[in-house]
């Protein structure tokens, strides 16, 4: 970790401090910003467009936390977050239980069913717990859209009411925007010292050399489901909330697409870092919403313009894989430290060591 | 008990193609070490090829394949040669996800050009079903399994007999010894590529003539990772026995199973991937690989 000349780390408050120098307050002041004026002025469609970001940023810092700090790789997300949306779904709407329990619990659901689905990566790793989570992925998705169809709605979808904040309903993208992004920045906070934590080592530790960790004393099994446990605590919130923000769970909303989409934006951003996930998510997500818009925008002359939509996306979204894992495989968060060592040692580069 | 054989039949005839499938996916991981999850995608790609040439160019049904298989044989090898050849040395993870990436191209790629609609190739066998000890298949079943084996056997035959062949086995046993004793590496990796994506094809134009020729072939093409999984990774024998059983589990699942679970037939396979992986994750035929640290 850089930090620019100056800057000491004297005791371990001031070396576990979120804001260390000018520019660290600068970004924050620009974020604050930024956040502030999309909450008083923004109108809806940015709005709903800032939600989906903020629910996928919640889900991939989960998916970080998995691939990029403990080195399993899952592409079952969506299909934890759809545990998370319809237990919340069904808590709320068939139960009745308040929208503030029922979260917790619903993310809880999603953190057991990644502890059972975890539970090969106690013998197998990269390519075989790839297809353990992708069994998982059809096996979950096939039980809420069948099997379990009775009480999840099969492919009809499920009600999600909007949850009640002391008599305030909130149903519009506003006050969604407002709980979302508190989530975001409590998700945030919790995984930002992750590293320096006993646990955060320890999965650090598992992803470099399981074998070498193993030989050191670590309780393998127990970091790698508790790892699995909370991507999936992650996941499950952001379930919840996006069931509750559509109002509708439909399990389409979770396909395998959406989960190896997961992994393509921490390809992207860069695996194992937390800008990394901000970049990932917010850019991927304005891409395509740019498609979305521009061959939206086609179809005024060209009517049949806007089936081509989906499969625009998946190209585009197929080219950025491949050119970022080609040019960039470290991703853009390798760019911004980059970018940010040149920014410090701005008169003189060939002083700064680039790694 | 007709019933029983005859599910165990159709099992036989559908797994043959998955290990047909499998076959491709196994001497790609053999040779180059990628372990290509968009294979399903493959198998869509070349049967939308084999439409394109068969049913919107025109050319008769044969020829339409022959040029499917020739167009897919250099197509492998331009993505090992754009994809792959700069993803030689980089992490595992990295690898994969060019597979990824590769997979969202190509599903892209099949819906923009073709919709979402179900195609059919022009009918060249008869329609009527064969009647054979009071059990009736279509012909087009019947046919695939036939061209199925016979694909195996030769791809048995030319990693046996043939100088390529033996050349890719040499670089799959040992990349760095084969290359000393003069046999051309990249080259191997862009033929292995190519033979892994005719074989997808192959496979996708028979599963796109025994059911129709539409976007869910990629789905069906999945069902390859159960397979590979339950073969062993890196095991010719393997992956076709393999596909038989799996072929064979799938269709008694949806038989007999079906009527109390609903929709098992479909995850029929996944279960099976989950069940080898606790128990036995390197596969029925794969080679175990010792670490050192």
């Amino acid at each position: 970790m850089y930090l620019p000349c100056g800057v000491f780390n004297e005791n371990y408050r001031t070396d576990m401090r979120v804001v260390r120098h000018r520019e660290h307050w600068f970004l924050g002041l620009v974020v604050a910003l930024v956040l502030l004026y999309l909450i008083l002025f923004a109108n809806d469609y940015y709005l709903g467009l800032a939600n989906l970001i903020g629910i996928t940023l919640i889900s991939a810092f989960g998916l970080q936390i998995l691939t990029g700090f403990a080195g399993q790789l899952s592409i079952a997300q969506a299909a934890f977050m759809a545990v998370g949306a319809y237990a919340s779904a069904i808590l709320t709407e068939d139960i009745g239980l308040s929208f503030w329990l029922a979260v917790p619990c619903a993310s809880l659901c999603a953190g057991l069913a990644g502890i059972l689905f975890g539970w090969p990566s106690l013998r197998i790793k990269g390519f075989y717990l790839i297809m353990a989570t992708f069994a998982a992925q059809f096996i979950i998705m096939y039980f809420i859209g069948t099997t379990f169809s009775r009480w999840t709605g099969g492919y009809g979808g499920h009600v999600a009411p909007p949850p009640n904040f002391f008599g305030y309903e909130i149903d519009n993208e506003r006050s969604w925007f407002v709980l979302i992004f508190i989530l975001v920045i409590v998700g945030n906070f919790f995984f930002l010292n992750m590293k320096r934590t006993k646990m955060g080592r320890a999965f650090v530790a598992l992803r470099d050399n399981d074998l070498a960790a193993e030989v050191t004393g670590l309780n393998l099994a127990r970091y790698k489901l508790a790892a699995f446990f909370l991507c999936c605590l992650y996941a499950g919130v952001a379930g919840a909330l996006y069931a509750h923000w559509q109002q509708i769970v439909m399990p389409e909303g979770f396909s395998l697409d959406k989960s190896m989409f997961y992994l393509g934006y921490l390809i992207v951003g860069g695996v194992g870092s937390i800008p990394g996930v901000y970049f990932g998510v917010i850019i991927i997500i304005l891409l395509e919403e740019l498609l979305v818009v521009g061959i939206g925008s086609l179809s005024a002359t060209y009517p049949a313009a806007s089936s081509y939509i989906a499969p625009a996306q998946n190209i585009v979204f197929g080219l950025v894989i491949v050119l970022f894992l080609v040019f960039e495989p470290r991703g853009l968060a390798h760019r911004w430290e980059v970018f940010k060592t040149y920014y410090r040692s701005w008169p003189f580069p060939y002083v700064a060591t680039q790694k | 008990m007709l019933d029983l054989i005859y599910t165990i039949i159709t099992g036989v005839f559908i797994g043959s193609i998955y290990g047909l499938i499998a076959l491709g996916f196994v001497i790609i991981n053999k040779s180059t070490g990628v372990l290509n999850v968009a294979q399903g995608s493959l198998v869509m790609i070349g049967a939308f090829i084999c439409l394109l040439f068969s049913v919107q160019i025109g050319v008769p049904f044969f020829l339409a394949v022959i040029l499917t298989l020739i167009v897919s044989f250099f197509l492998g090898m331009l993505l090992d040669r754009v994809l792959f050849r700069p993803m030689i040395g980089q992490p595992h993870m990295g690898v994969l996800m060019m597979t990824f990436g590769l997979l969202w191209l190509l599903d892209g790629m099949v819906v923009f050009v073709w919709g979402a609609d179900n195609y059919a190739f022009p009918k060249v066998l008869p329609s009527a079903a064969l009647f054979i000890a009071g059990m009736r298949f279509t012909h087009e079943l019947l046919w695939s399994f036939i061209v199925a084996t016979v694909l195996m056997v030769a791809l048995l035959l030319f990693f046996r007999y043939s100088r390529t062949g033996v050349d890719m086995r040499a670089v799959a046993d040992d990349q760095q010894a084969a290359q000393a004793a003069g046999v051309p590496v990249k080259f191997n990796y862009s033929v292995a590529w190519g033979i892994g994506t005719v074989v997808a094809s192959a496979g996708g134009i028979l599963l796109g003539v025994v059911t129709f020729v539409f976007y869910g072939l990629g789905m069906i093409g999945m069902k390859v990772l159960p397979v590979v999984i339950l073969g062993g990774l890196d095991s010719i024998p393997g992956a076709i026995i393999a596909g038989i059983l799996v072929g064979v589990l799938e269709n008694l699942a949806g038989s007999y199973v079906e009527p109390y679970i609903k929709g098992i037939k479909e995850v029929a396979p996944f279960f099976i991937l989950m069940i080898i992986l606790l128990i036995k994750p390197h596969g029925l035929f794969g080679q175990e690989r010792i670490e050192r640290i």
